[in-house]
């Protein structure tokens, strides 16, 4: 909703009825201009206070509710003023109006009774009255409602980062804390639809798998096998998740320890030197990690190369070549027997062919007495006839020997034959292999050793800028770093090693099923495996993308802001942490980070994101206001135009309290911007005595531009 | 409604993942929707859950309309 006015009735140092204290505001920039102690807070409370009935306790820097604040909300001046015996009522009504241009009205109340000069008896809590324009009439709005009116004036999700003091930024986005982006973003985006899908995903496949094991185990062959199997996988299941549990907690660690050690690099001051060694530190890690991959790529070779390049035949020639020469022994063996046997077999003609007279005459006659076929002289029959009389043995080599082994004896010898000139090379390229390996490791050895010396020369250029806590932790932060690294290292092999087993009890399982498992479990198991991926994935989609439109968003917001300033100010770089979270930093335009930023700098990056995430829910900046009490109190003068005219641009309402542009002549800079209504306040002590809180109150004058 | 359905489907829609895993072309998903049935037993399990979510209703009543569809997909083979 849009707010239209807000009005105030002895209301702390507002002094007076409504309309002695009546702010009226329009879309756009909505200013309300004063100094030091002149009422910008107190107005900032009271918007607070209707919406939420707590009011902030300056002394104790804490937001309070009214019952705890008592009659300290109750202006000064009517405190003085009223009779013994008298009910006071601090009271603010705010008017906003809905999307579809519906009016409301809410006014918080808290009274007081004088018991005398010091004593007041407070009501025990606030009450809010809500109530609805019809047709020019304000109608009042069931309690049971209030609570939907007040969330469309400022959702609670969102009213930290759109109703805001300048103190609080820094608490909104703390920077040193690296899933803080990631939690706002969480917040304000629409990245939890994603989220919840997947956790109902997550559940159902829970389900659906151990259905599907249930109904396995009904059609098992070996009932008591597939439970053990079950109980087994439902032990792996929980290492999983387990070990998933215990990367998360190493790489937070690892991140952790890594943000130490630049914390403590970039206190040092010698900055030439400093980058050097960085960007070769990076260098030799980014080439580590590849070295590290091929090499494991390498060793988790070595035993398909057994098959594959058939080094399990190494050494093998001696046995090759005396197979061969057996074999040699063995044909010639063979052959003789062969021809001896054919030798001796007589030449006869089978039993059941006619007699050599007859086939005579069936050659002169060139026809066959058998089946009375022509059988002209060359043709196949006449060739046919005349083999009656020579028809060899009619038996093949294979009846001179009982088992005649010959030819898968001549196949080895011609496989030994292909492989002599492979295995004639498997030496070298078992050598060349291992060499391969010994070269990756040599590398990586000669990696680590030179990171260990760049972490040295580190420890002597801390030595020489800083005392000797800096140099302890620096050294503390460096082994813990190492330490991580090989425990996220470790869980992560044992993660994939417990995966790899899960699959393998789920496939022998599988295997001692003999009947048909019913195919809705097997359906629903096969789905949901399927959902859990694609929603995981799209999420991260979404995420990926809104990270890009949010720097995008953000860069253009703080080069809005900055740009009336020649200063070198970087650009925001949000980039991702191995813990999945995102980080904003500042880089320069060669990418590098920028340390010792200014406080006006940092101030801008954050209100910069907070925007742009605001903005990237068109909803948020279109259907609520933005409010802020000093936004700009720790920025440089030539950034709080910037950030103003964003303001004006980017946001359908905003009302803001500052003590800029209190000299008239800076006020030209709002002809650009898409201004609201401007106000002037200041506070007034009518007797004359500023000591006197008693006589304190507010004048109000709208600023016409 | 919780959420824009169509906006969510859009989306999932674009996802490599479930181009893969639901085996239809990018062009063919792309004109995947609520008013007709794309005989895809994943990307309609999708559908019904992302309908029921966004519809406002409760992890029960969004498993229910998963297993349902499911269910009829397995009876009409």
């Amino acid at each position: 909703m849009i707010i239209k006015s807000l009005t105030l009735k002895n209301f702390q140092c507002y002094f007076g009825d409504h309309v002695d204290n009546a702010f009226y505001f329009k879309e756009g920039l909505n200013l309300i201009i004063g100094d030091n102690a002149s009422g910008k807070s107190k107005l900032f409370d009271a918007f607070f206070w209707v919406l939420k009935d707590q009011i902030f306790n300056a002394d104790e820097r804490v937001f309070v509710f009214t019952r705890n604040y008592k009659e300290k909300l109750i202006s000064d001046k009517a405190k003085r003023n009223a009779q013994v015996g008298a009910k006071l009522n601090a009271e603010v009504t705010l008017i906003a109006e809905s999307s579809q241009e519906t009016l409301y009205r809410l006014t918080r109340i808290y009274g007081a009774r004088k018991l005398d000069e010091r004593q007041w008896e407070a009501d025990s809590q606030s009450k809010l009255l809500v109530d609805e324009d019809k047709l020019g009439r304000w109608v009042p709005v069931r309690s049971q409602l209030h609570d939907s009116v007040l969330r469309r004036v400022i959702s609670r999700d969102v009213e930290p980062y759109m109703w805001f003091q300048g103190e609080q930024v820094d608490g909104l986005m703390d920077l040193t804390d690296k899933s803080t982006l990631t939690n706002v973003i969480n917040v304000l985006s629409n990245i939890q639809i994603y989220d919840e899908l997947l956790t109902i995903s997550t559940e159902g496949r829970g389900r659906a798998e151990k259905a599907l094991r249930k109904a396995q185990q009904k059609v098992t062959k070996d009932q008591d096998r597939a439970d053990s199997i079950g109980r087994e996988i439902d032990a792996i299941t929980l290492e999983i998740a387990r070990s998933e549990t215990d990367i998360e907690d190493y790489r937070a660690s690892l991140e952790t320890a890594k943000d130490r050690i630049e914390e403590l690099v970039n206190q040092i001051d010698d900055a030439a030197k400093k980058t050097e060694l960085k960007k070769e530190a990076e260098r030799l890690r980014a080439e580590m990690i590849a070295d590290e991959a091929s090499l494991n790529k390498r060793l988790s070779g070595i035993y398909k190369n057994l098959f594959t390049k058939y080094w399990i035949l190494r050494g093998s020639q001696v046995s090759l070549d005396r197979y061969s020469d057996k074999y040699k022994e063995y044909f010639t063996r063979h052959n003789k027997a062969l021809a001896e046997a054919t030798a001796s077999r007589v030449r006869e003609l089978p039993r059941d062919i006619p007699q050599p007279i007859h086939v005579n005459q069936m050659l002169v006659k060139e026809r066959c007495f058998v089946c009375g076929r022509e059988a002209k002289r060359e043709s196949e029959a006449y060739k046919h006839i005349l083999n009656l009389l020579s028809p060899g043995d009619g038996r093949s080599d294979e009846h001179v020997f009982a088992n005649d082994g010959s030819k898968f004896f001549q196949k080895l010898y011609n496989n030994s034959l292909e492989l002599k000139r492979t295995i004639a090379g498997v030496d070298e390229s078992i050598n060349s292999e291992f060499s391969l390996i010994q070269q990756y490791r040599g590398e990586i050895k000669k990696k680590e050793n030179r990171i260990k010396e760049i972490r040295g020369e580190f420890t002597e250029l801390l030595e020489d800028d800083s005392s000797e806590n800096i140099v302890s932790a620096f050294r503390t932060h460096e082994a813990n770093r190492e330490k991580y690294q090989e425990l996220l290292n470790r869980e992560n092999r044992k993660l994939e090693a417990a995966r790899v087993r899960k699959i393998q009890k789920v496939t022998e399982l599988d295997s001692l099923v003999t009947g048909a498992v019913d195919e809705l479990a097997r359906a629903e198991d096969r789905i949901y495996a399927d959902l859990v991926e694609v929603i995981r994935s799209t999420r991260n989609d979404v995420f990926d993308s809104l990270i890009s439109e949010l720097e995008d968003t953000a860069n253009e917001l703080f080069s809005e802001m900055t740009r009336r300033n020649r200063a070198i100010t970087g650009r925001i770089r949000l980039k991702r942490m191995a813990t999945g979270n995102y980080a904003p930093e500042i880089v320069d335009s060669d990418g590098y980070v920028i340390h010792s930023t200014n406080d006006s700098n940092i101030i801008l990056v954050k209100l910069a994101l907070i925007m742009a995430i605001l903005m990237s829910r068109g909803k948020l900046s279109e259907n609520y206001s933005l409010i802020s009490d000093a936004p700009t109190s720790k920025m440089a003068k030539n950034y709080t135009v910037g950030f103003y005219e964003a303001l004006s641009k980017n946001f359908r309402q905003s009302i803001v309290m500052t003590y800029d542009f209190l000299e008239g002549s800076s006020r030209e800079e709002f002809s650009n911007f898409n201004m609201g209504r401007v106000y002037s306040i200041a506070s007034e002590y009518p007797s004359g005595d500023r000591m006197d809180r008693s006589d304190l109150r507010v004048s109000i004058s709208e600023v016409s531009l | 409604m919780r959420c824009d359905r169509d906006e969510v489907l859009k989306r999932f829609l674009k996802n490599a993942e479930l181009r893969k895993r639901s085996g239809i072309p990018e062009g063919e998903l792309e004109k995947v929707s609520f008013s007709q049935d794309s005989n895809n037993l994943l990307v309609e399990s999708l559908k019904a859950m992302i309908y029921t979510y966004c519809g406002g209703d409760a992890n029960p009543t969004i498993q229910r309309s998963i297993q349902t569809r499911i269910k009829r997909y397995v009876s009409q083979r």
